[in-house]
């Protein structure tokens, strides 16, 4: 078991009227990395500002190894040059008049460390982030991935105990994208170093993390590992912001401990048993219904005895490359589904969705959907 | 043989010492999608463009359903409204001024159209595009998808016989884009019309299309239906440009008429290769293997068995839906491949996996 490192409780900040931050509260342990993930304007960026320092919090206190470094009761801040981490910006924030070792040499100079010490630190760093014969090249001269690396470089040549990422991948481009996170990934676990990361790519929180935090609205909706996130997300939130969703409406009609059944309203009226209920549902209650596709089967007709069954209609089958994407229809409700490019299907078929009671999700509907 | 509703014929052109597009042949056939596909330089809009009349030609002839519309030899030059076609671009190209009806009635105003007749036209076309409803709202209250569908009302509402399509969903989001692929697919094969269509968006070239072009450097790289080029790329260029590839390194051993065995770094055995993709390629020769991921198969217990290779699992990384999991070979090359949600698998774990023999190319190094 690996020992607490950083803790953040209760942090509030405002802008004007508006909560950026509202009551979030997380955990990091040593040598883990932590995502905060979620759309534009949820607040993911102000909390990763607040434990850099670069903001204040309006209420609430953070600790690293059991000393407080912010908290607002007790007017204590730490200010960011104190607090030993290291970060990395979306836009690089590389120099442009300096070259490879000079920018990434630049925190330790501020910090007095000896020439020789320089050296040897920066050559290693640099050596670590895959830059080890560009070290006289200016930093105008390096392509995307080559910046953002000697940033990488620049925040862990003082060996911080944290690293901080705010959306460190989102200016690369979709290959270069890929093979980073690959690389970011070995990296961190070669150096065993703590991580706070910052995304709205769930892909990219997915991949690189230990602990994921989905936020919207300033809010945690949930922490726990990737995994589970995806396969037990505990909001509608979460399911709809992680990975894709099939949603269809209906009410619900059944409820008992384990499991309940749903009316599914369209062209053959039927019921669906779900496994998992979301707790604020009741028995009566207009429900949405989230299943993830790629838990489904889809066969050529009803199979004798099984329950699940969503006859659907396969309006159109479109050639990816390495799948088929199948647009189907059930009633008012349309949705997609990749198939292997080997499934023998044709344009027009009525064809059968086999839903497992585990994959289907039932959430409360909120009011003010459109039907 | 098909009807050719557009042809062209060597066309050139250069702007300043650029080449843009270099002696490009191309027919279009009667109520097929045909793409042009290809990175961003690669001359895809301009040959549209040529079509279209908005740039002219430096060498070659345009044709029209048969009728010459443009010959450089012969200075002819047919100007853009003049020619029966049915343009949308990525930017939408709306009268912001207008309402829903008003800018789909403009081509047909500009043709000098009975009024009577233009309404009924307009609200045809709008029904199409499922904007009936909304006529009379103006342009800026509209979504960036109902703005599309306004631009290709407009593109249809004067029954050309050729839609050009310009990147018409890059600038639509991940989610309504999807959708408006498959609605224009739809509404394409209902009407029967012929298209031209450009991206850089490989899925949607191969979704779309009957048949694709792909363009590299002003000139088609190959041209054919999505699944043989995604199957049988003539280039390099075309297999790494469609879908993910994974490129590894080994000597030809043997040969015939069917097969090619290949020898890799750190394979106990030779690797067997379905003789199709590769002219050419003579044994004692370096050469590169060419596999898609999804065609690898894993097999957890490592094997030696034919067309297994062994290796250990570098990274395992949750994408979701699946894994993708990165495994080095004994022989040092890395590929990758995905797995099932479920199947977790440690890292450092050694295991095999099975290159199927049709679905591996060779290609000279």
């Amino acid at each position: 078991m690996s020992r607490l490192f950083l803790q953040a409780r209760n942090l509030v900040k405002r802008f004007g009227p508006t909560a950026a931050v509202n009551n979030v509260s997380f955990e990091v342990k040593k040598g883990e990395v932590l995502t905060l993930l979620g759309p534009s304007g949820c607040g993911k960026t102000t909390t990763l500002r607040m434990v850099a320092g670069f903001e204040q919090p309006d209420e609430g206190e953070i600790e690293i190894e059991n000393t407080v470094i912010v908290s607002a009761a007790k007017r204590i801040f730490v200010p960011p040059e104190k607090r030993r981490m290291g970060m990395v910006f979306q836009s690089y924030a590389v120099w442009p008049h300096m070259t490879v070792f000079e920018n990434v040499a630049y925190p330790l100079k501020r910090r007095g460390v000896k020439k020789a010490a320089i050296q040897e630190k920066v050559s290693q760093v640099l050596e670590l982030v895959g830059l080890g014969k560009m070290e006289s090249r200016p930093a105008t001269l390096l392509s995307g991935g080559q910046q953002q690396r000697v940033a990488l470089a620049r925040a862990l040549v003082y060996s911080p105990q944290i690293l901080l990422l705010d959306e460190p991948l989102s200016n690369l481009d979709a290959k270069l994208r890929e093979q980073m996170r690959v690389e970011l990934k070995e990296l961190q676990k070669r150096l065993s170093i703590t991580v706070i990361f910052v995304t709205h790519d769930q892909i990219e929180a997915m991949t690189l993390s230990d602990q994921l935090a989905v936020m919207n609205l300033g809010e945690i909706h949930q922490i726990a590992p990737p995994r589970e996130i995806y396969e037990r997300p505990r909001t509608r939130f979460v399911q709809e912001f992680i990975g894709r969703v099939i949603w269809l409406e209906g009410r619900l009609a059944e409820l008992a401990p384990g499991g309940a059944s749903v009316e599914i309203a369209g062209d053959e009226p039927l019921s669906i048993f779900s496994r998992r209920i979301s707790e604020d549902v009741k028995k009566g209650d207009d429900v949405i219904v989230g299943i993830r596709p790629e838990s489904i089967t889809l066969a050529k007709e009803k199979i004798a005895g099984e329950s699940n069954q969503l006859p659907c209609l396969l309006e159109k089958r479109l050639f990816l490359g390495d799948r088929i994407e199948c647009h189907l229809r059930y009633g008012n409700a349309r949705f997609t589904l990749a198939t292997p490019i080997t499934e023998s299907f044709s344009n027009g078929q009525k064809v059968c969705l086999c839903l497992p009671p585990d994959s289907v999700f039932i959430w409360t509907k909120p009011t003010g959907l459109t039907e | 043989m098909e009807e050719v509703v557009l042809k062209l014929a060597a066309v050139t052109k250069a702007f300043g010492p650029l080449k843009a597009v270099r002696s490009l042949s191309l027919e279009v056939r009667k109520g097929e999608i045909a793409t042009l596909l290809g990175p961003s330089g690669c001359g895809k809009t301009t040959t549209l463009r040529l079509v279209a009349g908005l740039e002219e030609p430096d060498e070659g002839e345009i044709f029209e359903a048969g009728k010459l519309i443009v010959s450089v030899a012969q200075g002819l030059f047919t100007p853009p409204y003049k020619r029966n076609m049915g343009m949308v671009f990525q930017s939408y190209a709306l009268w912001p001024n207008m309402t829903v009806a008003q800018n789909v009635a403009f081509p047909l105003e500009l043709r000098g159209l009975a009024s009577k007749i233009i309404r009924e036209k307009v609200r045809g076309a709008l029904d199409l595009v499922n904007l009936g409803e909304l006529e009379q709202r103006p342009v800026p209250l509209l979504s960036g998808g109902q703005q599309q569908r306004v631009a290709l009302a407009r593109a249809l509402v004067y029954e050309p016989d050729l839609l050009l399509l310009d990147e018409p969903f890059s600038n639509l989001d991940a989610k309504l884009r999807e959708q408006m692929r498959v609605e224009v697919k739809l509404l394409q094969k209902k009407l029967g019309i012929s298209a031209l269509f450009v991206t850089h968006d490989q899925i949607e070239a191969m979704s779309l299309s009957d048949r694709v072009a792909v363009m590299h450097d002003g000139d088609i790289e190959q041209l054919g239906a999505p699944l043989e080029l995604y199957e049988r790329p003539r280039t390099p260029f075309v297999r790494d440009f469609l879908g993910k590839t994974i490129i590894l390194q080994g000597t030809v051993a043997a040969k015939d008429q069917e097969r090619i065995a290949v020898q890799m770094a750190g394979a106990p055995r030779h690797l067997s290769c379905l003789n199709h993709a590769s002219p050419g390629v003579a044994v004692g020769q370096k050469v590169c293997l060419a596999i898609r991921p999804e065609d690898i198969a894993a097999q957890l217990s490592p094997s030696d068995g034919e067309n297994a290779l062994r290796g250990s699992i570098e990274t395992c990384l949750f994408v979701g839906d699946h894994y993708e999991v990165h495994l080095r070979l004994d022989g040092g090359g890395l590929v990758f491949f995905y797995l099932p949600r479920g199947a977790d698998l440690e890292e450092g774990r050694v295991i095999s996996v099975k290159f199927p023999p049709e679905r591996v190319s060779v290609w000279p190094a």
